[in-house]
């Protein structure tokens, strides 16, 4: 049933080859995903009892462990509780030898699914197995390593090939590697020559354009002082409108008396004008008396002029107050 | 050390760049901007100018007023002349046509701004007249 439903789900894991990798001899074979045994040249091992319940806590004490046994460098630990000792299998690894020694051995990043140590895997081994030709794997005190084959006797020894179709015992671990160097330093350099010399660029651009700002408000300020402007645009505005006013006012009573003198002018001046008043907005005008139908027409004629507000005849008058 | 200075150096100056750029870009809107008020504000101070040059300019209409009422045309009108705060009051007892007709056309083509005038009939060839002119 079991293997049923792994065939409907298609559940490949074990058919996987399990390839160990150690950057110094190549894998020819060429599969598509792969696990991988990292080599015990990738990391360091050490078996420890810790302080710690499980495997988060002892691989935040791992460092501590490792302190004074390893060089210098930027490492990633792992953990693995042995149930039956209740100690820990520590490893400290650097991703990036260990994914320089995937690149070595002729596979890319995304061939692998798991990875595994060499520990877990080759940690029961009774006798030495030879690999690549050149090297053993080796297990001695419950601890794995991986050996000139010269120390061995190759006779006596089976050889297994770096890629086996064999289930994996231990653990994966997780490996996380951020591939630092997009580009070389030498690029590094000449994009850092390129931004300086655009940033030099921009700010003299940039100091140009502040002088040419500093030289508009000068230019602005020369111009306010001219003209004796007062502080801001609202107030000048309203100066303005106030002129124009004043303006329109002016030139429209000048156009209406124009207009009344070239009326009395047209008819000869027929009608005998009395007196002629403006005062802003308003015109009086008076005439000798005249009879009505000539007043009629009188106030007519006036009215395409001014706006009549009222017309009254007195003893001797015709008075006719009018709005410009 | 120094991949870590090169690997921050580089985003440092890019974000550097970006601000500048971004600097220059709001500083050449500002002054697109300021151009186009500069502009406006000439535009606007030589009209200001313009029109107060007309109709707010009390010396130039003290002056005119002052030609005209000394005018010889007008030697004969009786002119009597006031200050009274910011208008000029002139008062001609005795105006003939022709005098009239000068007084008339001079006010009208000038840009004094009149506040009021008041011409009346005195006689069968003489007028009398008031003006009063803003200054």
């Amino acid at each position: 049933m079991l293997k049923f439903l792994q065939n409907i789900f298609n559940l490949k894991k074990r058919d996987l080859p399990l390839c160990f990798i150690d950057g110094r001899f190549p894998i020819d074979e060429k599969y598509e995903k792969m696990d991988i045994v990292l080599s015990p040249s990738l990391y360091w091992f050490r078996m420890a009892k810790l302080p710690a319940s499980n495997r988060k806590m002892a691989i935040k004490l791992a460092p501590n462990v490792f302190e004074g046994y390893i060089p210098d460098g930027h490492y990633q630990y792992e953990a693995f509780k042995n149930p039956e000792t209740d100690e820990f299998m520590l490893f400290a690894f650097s991703p990036e030898e260990i994914f320089k020694a995937i690149k070595n051995s002729g596979l890319k990043k995304h061939q692998i699914r798991n990875i595994y140590f060499a520990q877990t895997e080759f940690g029961n081994l009774s006798q030495p197995l030879a690999i690549s030709g050149k090297y053993a794997i080796h297990q001695e005190n419950g601890i794995v390593a991986l050996l000139p084959i010269q120390l061995f006797d190759k006779k006596e020894i089976p050889k297994i090939p770096p890629c086996r179709n064999v289930s994996p015992k231990g653990r994966p671990v997780s490996i996380t590697y951020h591939e630092k160097q997009l580009i070389t330093d030498k690029d590094s350099y000449a994009l850092i020559v390129l931004f300086l010399i655009f940033i030099s660029l921009f700010g003299i651009q940039l100091y140009a354009l502040k002088n040419h700002h500093a030289g508009l408000l000068k230019k602005e300020m020369e111009i306010k002082k001219k003209y004796a402007l007062p502080a801001t645009s609202f107030q000048l505005n309203n100066m303005i409108n106030t002129l124009k006013k004043i303006e329109k006012n002016q030139l429209h009573a000048r156009k209406v008396t124009s207009s009344i003198d070239s009326f009395l002018y047209r008819h000869n001046f027929k009608f005998k004008l009395k007196t002629f008043s403006i005062k802003k907005e308003k015109i009086v005008l008076a005439f000798d008396k005249t009879k009505d139908a000539e007043a009629n027409r009188l106030k007519d004629e006036l009215s395409k002029i001014v706006t009549i507000t009222s017309a009254a005849i007195t003893r001797d008058s015709l008075i006719i107050k009018g709005k410009l | 050390m120094k991949q870590i200075r090169l690997s921050y150096l580089i985003p440092i100056l890019a974000l550097l760049l970006s601000l500048l750029l971004w600097k220059i870009f709001s500083y050449d809107k500002a002054l697109d901007r300021q151009r186009a008020s500069l502009k406006t504000l000439e535009e606007k101070a030589l009209e200001y100018s313009a029109l107060k040059k007309r109709w707010k300019n009390p010396a130039k209409s003290k002056k005119f007023i002052d030609s005209v009422v000394g005018s010889p045309k007008l030697k004969s009108a009786r002119i009597e002349t006031k200050m009274e705060r910011n208008l000029y009051l002139i008062k001609f007892a005795s105006l003939n046509a022709r005098q009239l007709d000068y007084l008339v056309n001079t006010l009208m083509n000038s840009f004094l701004k009149i506040e009021s005038l008041h011409i009346e009939r005195s006689g069968n060839k003489s007028c009398k007249a008031n003006l009063k002119v803003a200054l």
